[in-house]
């Protein structure tokens, strides 16, 4: 295995994951107007799902499960709807795993932009049960700007991942 | 190289409870969360606790807001200042002298009631309060505010801005509340028809800048922008406070009540300031408003 390919198979630090995952949490509860709000996509389960993807995934279904309760009691949701869809994509993330490692970038992206509409869906199904209603249809162009800023995640926090610690080099 | 005797087993041989059962066991407790809470409606009291952890959040958060604001405004305005200073002198001028108006009037209005000895009247703000964060989706005709329990704000209290009324606050937190806005799913606002009188229930219908009038006789006076002011027999709203203006009347001959469709005068979307209204007493039912007249001979 060459040292390109064994750093990548080093699993994230914690700060790094929790501090992305808190970075994405804050700018989410951003609060911008109304009209805007809809089209802007879920990064924090953006976030959550490309940790569940990456190699020894360091983000579980647990810390999905309690970043959705975070967020349904932030964001004024129905409490429990957005802990069990995140656990849920924590967990569907971690068993795509290795079948994202092979593929394309291009691909990535629409499986990440269908997993974003499933969400998106099964969360309208909830609101919809429990009696209200849902942000509409303007809310469907959201999953599709998350997949398109799938990119930038690996740019934004692949770097830093990649630097090899002292220990190792010591090896 | 021989390992110490702590070394802990690789994480490969780790054993635990499976992924999947991990995601039924995280889906069966946020389904239970959620059922439990649409039938005992005990998310309030978690909500509080949250709401202690969120609120120097939101209020960290709407604090950079309006400085990002202010600082890109001031860019902008830097040139048009003078002129802005001067518009707003003006504005004061006027508002000045048709307050002077307004209170001489007041008097006048506060000494009459007392003479026919009805209840005090007007608007009293207990409080004036800044957006924190508003809700997302489902929850998007709901607002939290910066103030809660200890600032005085209890549940029922109106949500005011100067063009009109916002909402009703639904629950009271420490130091945050949450406002459900006039144009929340089934939000009902006593109202009347500031060009006939007529009296009516304006329900919000859950989509944004809309809210329709329910149970209006097909043949009742109404026509598209005619304004709605609160009419003040909930107790919650002060009377004569601008609501909405009418959009659309669909009068159906198979119908009963005409579809009356309404747009709120308040700046729902865009305001960031409010006003908190305190609810008016209920008239006292045996005040001399209330009592029948005296026979005359």
């Amino acid at each position: 295995m060459s040292p390109a390919t064994e750093q990548q198979l080093l699993p994230a630090s914690r700060r790094l994951v929790w501090g992305s995952l808190l970075v994405a949490l804050l700018v989410d509860l951003v609060p911008i107007t109304a009209s805007i709000d809809l089209l802007r996509p879920d990064l924090c389960l953006l976030v959550l799902i490309y940790w569940s993807t990456r190699p020894r995934p360091p983000a579980s279904v647990w810390s999905g499960w309690g970043l959705g309760l975070v967020k349904d009691v932030a964001m004024l949701l129905p409490t429990g709807l957005g802990a069990g869809l995140y656990c849920l994509c924590a967990y569907v993330g971690t068993h795509l795993r290795k079948t994202f490692d092979q593929m394309a970038l291009h691909a990535q992206m629409l499986v990440v932009a269908l997993l974003l509409f499933a969400v998106l869906g099964l969360r309208a199904a909830g609101q919809l049960w429990l009696g209200l209603r849902w942000g509409g249809p303007l809310e469907l162009w959201s999953p599709l700007f998350g997949a398109l800023l799938w990119p930038l995640l690996p740019l934004l926090l692949e770097t830093r991942r990649d630097t090899p610690s002292r220990g190792l080099q010591g090896d | 190289m021989v390992r110490p005797a702590t070394h802990h087993a690789p994480e490969l041989f780790r054993r635990g409870i499976s992924p999947g059962a991990r995601c039924l066991v995280g889906l069966a407790a946020a389904t239970a969360l959620l059922v439990t809470d649409a039938q005992y409606d005990w998310s309030d009291s978690l909500r509080s606790g949250g709401e202690r952890l969120t609120a120097p959040l939101y209020s960290a958060l709407a604090t950079g807001r309006e400085q990002t604001a202010d600082a890109l405004q001031h860019l902008q305005l830097q040139g048009s200042l003078l002129e802005r200073i001067r518009e707003l002198e003006d504005q004061n001028m006027r508002l000045q002298t048709g307050w002077q108006s307004l209170s001489s009037l007041r008097q006048e209005n506060t000494r009459l009631r007392e003479l026919l000895e009805l209840p005090p009247d007007g608007i009293e703000p207990v409080r004036f309060v800044q957006l924190l964060q508003r809700g997302r989706s489902s929850s998007a005709h709901r607002l939290l505010i910066n103030a809660g329990r200890s600032e005085g704000i209890s549940l029922g209290m109106a949500l005011v801005e100067p063009n009109g009324v916002v909402g009703q606050v639904v629950r009271v937190g420490g130091t945050t509340s949450e406002v459900a806005l006039i144009t929340d799913k089934g939000q009902a606002t006593p109202v009347q028809i500031a060009r006939t009188g007529q009296r009516a229930v304006l329900i919000g219908d859950g989509i944004a800048e809309r809210a329709s009038l329910r149970f209006l006789a097909n043949n009742a006076d109404i026509e598209p922008g005619d304004r709605l002011v609160t009419s003040g027999l909930d107790s919650v709203y002060p009377a004569g406070m601008a609501v909405a203006t009418v959009t659309s009347v669909e009068r159906d001959t198979q119908s009963e009540f005409a579809v009356v469709r309404c747009r709120p005068v308040a700046r729902l979307e865009t305001q960031r300031h409010f006003a908190v209204v305190r609810p008016l007493v209920k008239p006292d039912p045996g005040s001399a408003a209330n009592r029948p007249p005296p026979d005359t001979p």
